[in-house]
């Protein structure tokens, strides 16, 4: 069987690597729970076949409160975990603050190189400082923004081919919601904070404004102003407490046949998509990239990578599980048998893997024109500066111009500290 | 009285008990509904009073797959073991506050500090308590944790017990220390006895309070097998989903220990079981 | 001159007889043993922790890059001057004060109520008692559900009754109060407990020999019942208050603080500072701002409170 195949070539390949002590190993992996445990799960089971007298055990923590766990066990504990997930906002906050070991010293080591495979926009956030300098950790999930629209309501009100700007995205949210009852337009995450923040990036993106323009405040533009403008037009052809809505709300409209549009998609969702036990829009809704407008495409990347702490005691057969579960076998075992995006371009052409996951191509394209958030340390306060003016503003507390010359002001102020 | 309005009243305070469970209830029953529906049922958003094709299979998968056993383990030893040290030690000193008078009001300081301590958003003390049972070299999650909890705990047992141990009055230990009695006698056999409802109350408090507490319990646990019952529950809240079968059905499962132990504490909370009054 | 009960227990309570000089050291002390136990949890677990907690208020305390240097009354200053802080001690006493208010005068009702011996009381308790045994997250959970503007049940109800569906929680006038109405309906049941174990340990003889006496259901509740309760009800008060200052879950899982800053409360702010920027030190000048709040309500309200426990 192809499992067998893959597993036959695993084995040769590291049983050629690096030469380990015999002696019992145990490693503690603190990671996420959910699929992406599965997944690693999956890896860990595989990595033992190979390594034998390596034990690794996974903690497996919830979403609530994982940054605040993450954050003081590096700070604060001791050497009690050997390999750590980072989601990549964290980066700017972590990898400055030495909590993790740089990994060009350990490929050298082992005369390895590094794989020129690995898609470069998501490798870059391994790195501080940004995007070219040392090398701490390596992404293990390629996970970007898609969008996602409903192809039979767009071939059923005349719509060829699916929105590639945003002006064609309102065209298209306003027609649908006045000759589709039932249905809204779009809709999007509002919710205060973060959800707003990340649902605006693209459109920002597009229309070639930024937040951050040389370590200073970009945010009092044209720009800036035109996005907004578009994306309250938006709001107004997306349900009426879109406000609140976060990614699990925004999922479920989405699957439940009632929009037409879905301003942000991620691939741990796809596959249910066309779940008949989980989904009323089988076999109806079609991925593609983001529509631009200036910019041909801006998504934004969500990407997991893997590092291993400064303090673990066991770095060298850390070193070696964190080549195993980025190695392209590997990365595809998951890919097929648990559903994990892999952050490696080779696979994306993989036809197996396209034939399992039609949206691959247009995954790779996003991934590739993929934007990461601003690489500042300060960008969680950023982001609820942003998330809270931009919030007031789709509730018409503020007017665009006054919510964009606040968000300004206060965003220059939190820079200078 | 004439008999008919007695009824009356009667029904009226029945009905007010039952329109009572039902506020209490509706909430609950939406979520015993939603445990049993298939996710495409719920996706509908159709409000139905029972589910139409129900499935047992988000408590299969809360029970089996998730192996909830081992967790409800962990909080239940967890949350005897600290409403026990909680509810015993509070109730020393609550009889304490209450009987003696205490140099340079020590007694004041320390319900004030009881009520400080019950002010501080718990994450506040996560740091220092963090580096405390570091420092201290103490490990096992489930002492860290029953330890930890006597900062939500204690405050609320000796405040509470307070005022159960004030009604008792002094008479009754006078009379048996002058029949040879020690003080902890006294204590022990007469006015432990009488103060089982606030006993009572307080370890229902403390239970639930430490049964259901998410933040220590999350950043104190090491590996899966520390794990308490709120963590696992909040593993079906995720980034992008709510698994809201397995969601309701684990917040359902979970309360059903405390819902045992509220209806085996019931009868020394309410009366017409035993007599409460002693004269 | 030793206030009278430092090494003897005072109020002219007898020894017990026949102990030994041993014994009789244990029992002069008897009244500090006892508080020693509580005594040693606190200041373990919690005077450490508060200290090291106004310590580091003092601090520039940037957790992640250890950054550590002394920075005098400068968080203080700037706590002072940030109007979101403001906004979320205004925000706060406002739910403090509707939810303390709702649940306590509701709690004692339903508590009388169940004091009722109705017939079905053994079963009806626990289903009463039950919304404060779930998990807070599956609470906010379903609330957040039943408030949904679109496919929520409470504005389906309201549009087959012909009337405009609510923006429960995107509405700034009444985010606050939809919130209140879920911690009334999770905390209701802790002050009916409260009271109504009060309310079980008043003897029966006295209702019957004022019963005997002639009085009426309403006399007997005001000069018997409630004397004896208000110990209780101030207590529940008390609790109530402070459990109410710290709300943070429901916020945190709602509405994030929105919409605008209509839900932001102290909790909130001391956790985003705290623990989204890890501005430890300004995190910690925020707390201590915050427990002296209230410490300064529940000082004067105990001092009440107080008076009567001594007698």
């Amino acid at each position: 069987m192809r499992l067998r195949g893959l597993l036959v070539a695993i084995f040769v390949l590291f049983i050629g690597g690096i030469t380990l002590a015999a002696a019992p190993v145990r490693l503690v992996f603190m990671g996420r729970d959910g699929p992406y445990e599965a997944a690693m799960k999956l890896a860990i089971s595989l990595y033992k076949m190979v390594r034998p007298h390596v034990t690794i055990e996974y903690l497996g923590l919830p979403w609530a409160g994982l940054r605040e766990k993450i954050t003081i066990e590096l700070v604060e504990g001791r050497g009690t975990f050997d390999l750590v997930i980072l989601d990549d906002p964290w980066t700017p906050e972590f990898l400055p603050a030495g909590l993790l070991e740089p990994l060009e010293p350990w490929f050298a080591r082992i005369g390895q190189a590094l794989s020129p495979d690995f898609i470069a926009p998501a490798l870059a956030l391994g790195r501080w400082p940004y995007p070219d300098g040392t090398l701490y950790a390596l992404p293990i999930v390629g996970n970007v923004q898609l969008f996602a629209y409903r192809k039979d309501l767009f071939e059923k009100h005349g719509l060829s081919h699916p929105p590639k700007t945003w002006t064609e995205v309102v065209a298209a949210a306003r027609l649908i919601q006045e000759k589709e009852p039932g249905v809204f337009g779009n809709v999007f995450r509002g919710a205060k904070g973060h959800d707003i923040v990340v649902s605006f990036l693209p459109i920002l993106w597009a229309h070639g404004g930024n937040i951050i323009v040389d370590g200073k405040s970009g945010v009092d533009s044209p720009e800036f102003l035109a996005a907004l403008k578009v994306y309250l037009e938006l709001a107004r052809y997306a349900p009426g407490d879109v406000g609140v809505y976060r990614a699990a709300k925004l999922r479920e409209v989405l699957l439940a046949g009632k929009a037409a549009m879905a301003l942000e998609v991620w691939p741990a969702w796809i596959p249910e998509l066309d779940d008949p036990k989980k989904s009323m829009v089988v076999h109806k809704v079609e991925l593609t990239t983001h529509p631009g407008q200036v910019v041909t495409t801006a998504p934004m990347l969500g990407i997991w990578l893997l590092g291993i702490p400064a303090t673990s005691r066991h770095k060298a057969e850390a070193f070696d599980f964190l080549l195993f579960v980025t190695s392209p076998e590997i990365q595809k075992v998951m890919a097929l048998h648990v559903g994990n995006p892999p952050t490696l371009t080779s696979l994306y052409k993989d036809p197996e893997l396209i034939a399992r996951y039609r949206w691959y191509p247009a995954q790779l394209e996003a991934l590739l024109a993929g934007v990461p958030r601003p690489r500042i340390a300060v960008w969680s306060r950023v982001e609820d500066i942003l998330g809270g003016f931009l919030h007031e503003a789709l509730l018409g507390i503020r007017t665009p111009e006054d919510a964009m010359k606040a968000a300004h002001a206060a965003i220059t102020a939190a820079l200078a500290e | 009285m004439p008999k008919r309005r007695i009824a009356v009243s009667r029904i009226v305070l029945y009905l007010s008990a039952l329109g009572t469970v039902l506020v209490a209830l509706f909430p609950i029953w939406w979520l015993v509904n939603t445990s049993l529906k298939t996710p495409l049922e719920f996706l509908s958003g159709r409000t139905t009073l029972f589910p139409h094709e129900p499935t047992l299979a988000h408590y299969h998968e809360v029970l089996v797959d998730r192996g909830f056993l081992r967790f409800f383990g962990n909080s239940a030893l967890i949350a005897i073991a600290a409403t026990a040290l909680s509810v015993l030690v509070g109730s020393l000193a609550a009889y304490s506050l209450t009987r003696f008078r205490f140099p340079w009001q020590l007694d004041k300081v320390f319900l004030l500090w009881a009520i400080a301590i019950r002010t501080i958003p718990p994450i506040v003390l996560v740091v220092p308590l963090f580096i405390m049972f570091r420092e201290l070299r103490i490990t096992n999650v489930r002492a860290i944790l029953i330890l930890a909890y006597q900062v939500y705990t204690l405050p609320l047992a000796v405040w509470m017990l307070l005022g159960f141990f004030r009604e008792i009055p002094r008479e009754l230990e006078e009379a048996a220390l002058t029949d040879g009695a020690s003080r902890v006698q006294a204590l022990v056999r007469i006015v432990y006895p009488l103060v089982t409802p606030g006993l009572a109350a307080a370890a229902i408090f403390c239970i639930i309070t430490v049964w259901n507490e998410f933040t220590y319990a999350l950043i104190f646990a090491r590996v899966p097998s520390d794990f308490t019952v709120p963590i696992a529950i909040a593993t079906f809240i995720t980034e992008y989903r709510t698994l809201w079968g397995p969601l309701a059905a684990g917040g359902l499962i979970s309360s059903l220990p405390l819902l045992v132990f509220t209806v085996f504490v019931q009868r020394y909370l309410l009366r017409g079981f035993a007599l409460r009054g002693v004269f | 001159m030793l206030p009278r009960g430092f090494l003897c227990r005072g109020e002219g309570v007898s020894l017990g007889s026949g102990r030994g000089s041993v014994g009789i050291w244990f029992e002069r002390r008897i009244h500090l043993w006892l508080l020693l136990p509580a005594a040693l949890l606190f200041l373990v677990l919690t005077v450490f922790p508060l200290i090291y907690n106004g310590y580091i208020s003092l601090h520039h305390f940037a957790f992640i890059r250890r950054v550590f240097r002394f920075a005098g009354v400068q968080n203080y200053v700037r706590l002072s001057q940030d109007g979101l802080f403001l906004a979320a001690i205004a925000n706060t006493l406002r739910f403090v004060g509707l939810a303390t208010a709702a649940e306590v005068a509701l709690g004692t009702g339903l508590a009388l109520l169940f004091n009722a011996r109705l017939r079905g009381q053994r079963v009806m308790l626990p289903m009463v008692v039950l919304p404060m045994m779930l998990p807070t997250m599956v609470v906010c959970a379903v609330w957040v559900i039943l408030y949904d503007f679109e496919f929520g049940l409470f504005n389906n109800i309201l549009r087959s009754l012909g009337l405009a569906p609510v923006q429960w929680l995107s509405d700034p006038r009444i985010a606050m109060a939809s919130i209140v109405l879920v911690d009334i309906w999770q905390w209701t049941p802790f002050v009916l407990l409260l009271i109504l174990a009060g309310l079980q340990s008043i003897p029966d003889f006295l209702y019957e020999a004022a019963q005997i006496d002639g009085a009426t259901t309403f006399q007997r509740f005001r000069y018997i019942t409630l004397p004896l309760l208000s110990f209780q009800i101030k207590l529940a008060i008390l609790l109530r208050l402070i459990d109410t200052f710290r709300i943070f879950d429901k916020v945190y899982a709602m509405t994030g603080g929105g919409p605008g800053y209509s839900t932001e409360t102290i909790s909130l702010y001391i956790f985003r500072e705290g623990f989204r920027y890890f501005n430890l030190g300004y995190a910690a000048a925020a707390s201590v701002v915050m427990v002296l709040l209230v410490l300064a309500i529940s000082i004067l309200y105990a001092r009440r409170m107080w008076k009567e426990m001594r007698t």
